[in-house]
């Protein structure tokens, strides 16, 4: 056991994929923690390390991947030894994917599926197991779930399939719920009452939530902290308050200004040149830099990292926007916007 | 109305699904599109917003031809797409042009991008081969915000935002008048899909081009649209300006899509109050009787059961189809 405070610690984590065509580096030092009952969006565009983030913190990152340095505590136990982390998954830890189906057998009812997680994590029988099934079922806004329970996957709409995985993932009354886009693949009303789902979940249990997704919106109702991912770094990291109304790097800010709202009408997009780099060539300078309206040479050569400022936020940027308060850095140009 | 380029009236698509019955006896008809009308200016962007399968898609094919009518018409500048024939059809053919739903699977890997822009253009025969075609391709490629020395690469070698802009280049080859976008930025990240919906706009204003922009994300719609219209289980709903639909909708569909939509801002989100509408869309085989959207309609009357209502206007162009509002 090593000391933590916290029930996810997260220090200083790297996850290379070794391809014929260089080493990607998904995840390069990310560290954060995550405490009981809190929620925590992580946002991110594609490839920026969102979901080798979290299998990662289930202790499920396969080959070719590899973990390449840092450590993940849960409760003070690592995550890097598998035994120990397949013991916490599905247990302690228990996650929801955008693709419903994938967690689930296409051949066996959800009866069995639900019960087969629970006799083999709880101390409890079949007969049990079944009937805690049920009222899973019914929690999560599932009609008849009698009837349902006697049937397989197809027979379920894509938002009941994965009201079906948000019920499986509740069964061992885990601590921590990680939902890797969880309604991404579903339409908007969907959405609505799946994200309504989790937030209530979430408060009546008491659930550490990590609800990770490309969708700025999603994470705005449903998170009262936040970290924002590019190129496999935390960028940014606060409370969704901080981050939405006062953003202080450069991507943070170009994310909002990119996003169309539906209640304020823009003029014209703030769209973002260019595109992320190639994570096999990171490093050495800062990854957003050529993107960055912001930049100044020292962004050319040397990689900022992640520091705490005030009131609990941290940036990793030479030049913060947002100049009200001095910037913690040494800078080469004082704050922005 | 001003000057309509395109009006669409009555316009009903099914698609033959198989058999029904014991003996297999009856085919059985998806009526994809249900006598859906509405019209659009030139120089206007018409955004056509619903959720997956309510009929978007179909919509754009029918008028594209792409799909037979089952009834109803499409008029291109006054004349009916269904009763010209010859070089006539082949002119509002190329008068019409579509940027499809998926941006990958319609580039051929195998094609360098020359080839892929110039397409269209040998195929209409204005061109003998995709060299002689090079000085257009590298107009479009300039004008798409892309590098001439990218028409020797292949598909490949481009990002997705890239990518919808040789799909961009293409669909405007022929010079068209009207372009149907199937949701042109829907698989993109944000901060690309902003690029793509800016070079659409400033290519509108530049070529003075009319858009049917198709999408299921509503605040993507209403940045760009200047009216919108809202479809559900093959049917249009509502269609209003893109102001009017956000702050006076009618129908009770465009008001639980409203509030379903995320807004990235944690102060409006916690004091929005949160509306969310049970259920599903019908299954599209055997939709309800009367209204599609009395199942989940919190509004709905007995009256709602029995006949479909139709879309008339309720306010300054502002039509819907409700027989309650
Ligand atoms: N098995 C693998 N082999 C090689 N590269 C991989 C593998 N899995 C992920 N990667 C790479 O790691 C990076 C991060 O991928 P990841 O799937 O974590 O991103 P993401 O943020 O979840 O993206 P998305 O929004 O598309 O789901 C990407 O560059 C991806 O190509
Ligand atoms: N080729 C086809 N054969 C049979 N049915 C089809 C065909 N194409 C579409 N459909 C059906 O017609 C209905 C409308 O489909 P359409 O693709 O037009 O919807 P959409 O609004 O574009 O949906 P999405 O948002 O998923 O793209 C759906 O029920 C769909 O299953
Ligand atoms: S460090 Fe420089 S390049 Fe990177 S975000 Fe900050 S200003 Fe931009
Ligand atoms: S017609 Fe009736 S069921 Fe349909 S939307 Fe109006 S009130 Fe609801
Ligand atoms: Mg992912
Ligand atoms: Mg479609």
């Amino acid at each position: 056991m090593i000391r933590s405070d916290h029930l996810l610690e997260v220090r200083n984590l790297e996850v290379v994929f070794p391809t014929r065509e260089g080493t990607v580096q998904a995840v390069r030092g990310v560290s954060f923690t995550v405490d009981a009952g809190e929620s925590l969006g992580v946002v991110g565009e594609s490839g920026s390390g969102k979901s080798t983030l979290a299998r990662a913190a289930l202790g499920m990152i396969e080959l070719p991947g590899r973990i390449a340095g840092g450590e993940i505590l849960w409760r003070g136990r690592s995550l890097l030894d598998k035994r120990v982390a397949r013991r916490i998954r599905g247990r302690e830890i228990s996650m929801v994917s955008q693709d419903p189906m994938a967690s689930m057998s296409p051949i066996l009812t959800i009866g069995t599926q639900m019960t087969e997680v629970m006799t083999r994590h709880l101390d409890i029988g079949r007969r049990e197991a079944f009937t805690r099934a049920g009222d899973l079922l019914e929690k999560v806004g599932i009609p008849d779930p009698g009837r349902r329970l006697g049937q397989y996957p197809f027979e379920f709409s894509g938002g009941m399939q994965q009201r079906v995985v948000i019920a499986t993932a509740l069964s061992c009354d885990p601590m921590m719920l990680i939902a890797d886009e969880p309604t991404t693949a579903l339409d908007v009303t969907t959405q609505a009452q799946i994200l309504e789902l989790i937030s209530s979940l979430q408060k009546d249990l008491g659930l550490a939530l990590v609800l990770i997704t490309h969708d700025l919106g999603v994470v705005a109702g449903a998170c009262d902290l936040l970290k924002v991912l590019y190129a496999g770094e935390i960028v940014e990291s606060g409370t969704a308050d901080q981050l939405f109304h006062r953003p202080r790097h450069p991507y943070t800010a170009a994310l909002l200004g990119s996003t169309p709202r539906l209640d304020v009408k823009a003029d014209r997009l703030m769209a973002i040149e260019g595109h992320p780099p190639d994570l096999r060539h990171v490093g050495g300078r800062c990854s957003f830099t050529p993107r960055c309206p912001h930049a100044t040479t020292r962004c050319t050569t040397e990689s900022p990292v992640l520091q705490p400022s005030e009131a609990g936020r941290a940036y990793a940027c030479w030049n913060p926007l947002g100049g009200r308060e001095a910037p913690e850095l040494p800078t080469a140009r004082a704050g922005h916007g | 109305m001003g000057d309509a380029l395109l009006e669409v009236q009555g316009l009903t698509v099914t698609y033959d699904v198989g058999r029904e019955g014991f003996w297999g006896q009856r085919q059985t008809r998806l009526t994809a599109v249900d006598d859906v009308s509405f019209s659009i200016d030139r120089g206007e962007t018409f955004g056509l917003v619903g959720e997956s399968g309510s009929g978007k898609t179909t919509t754009g094919r029918a008028i594209l031809g792409k799909v037979p009518i089952a009834s109803g018409r499409v008029k291109f500048a006054g004349r009916d797409i269904t009763e010209v024939e010859g070089r006539e059809r082949r002119a509002i053919r190329r008068n019409m042009q579509l940027i499809p739903q998926n941006p990958y699977g319609s580039l051929n890997p195998r094609m360098r991008v020359r080839e892929i822009i110039s397409e269209p253009l040998v195929v209409h025969r204005l061109f003998k081969n995709a060299k002689g075609a090079s000085e257009r391709v590298v107009e479009l490629l300039e004008l798409t915000g892309m590098n001439p020395d990218d028409m020797h690469k292949y598909p490949h070698a481009f990002s997705g935002g890239q990518r919808q802009r040789i799909v961009i280049a293409r669909a405007l080859a022929l010079n068209p008048d009207l372009i149907i976008a199937d949701e042109p930025v829907s698989a993109l990240d944000v901060s690309i899909q902003a690029q793509v919906v800016n070079l659409l706009q400033d290519l509108q204003k530049r070529l003075r081009l009319t858009y049917i922009f198709i999408a299921h994300d509503l605040a993507v719609i209403r940045h760009i649209s200047h009216r919108i219209g809202i479809m559900y289980a093959g049917k249009l709903v509502e269609v209003a300006k893109g102001e009017d639909v956000y702050r006076i909708p009618i129908h009770p569909y465009t008001e639980a899509l409203l509030s379903s939509v995320p807004i990235p801002d944690p102060r409006v989100e916690r004091a929005r109050a949160v509306s969310v509408i049970a259920g599903e869309p019908p299954d599209p085989i055997h939709p309800p009787m009367g209204c599609r959207f009395h199942t989940r309609c919190p509004l709905a009357e007995p009256r709602c059961r029995e006949a479909a209502p139709p879309l008339e206007a309720k306010g300054p162009e502002h039509e819907a189809a409700c027989w309650v509002r």
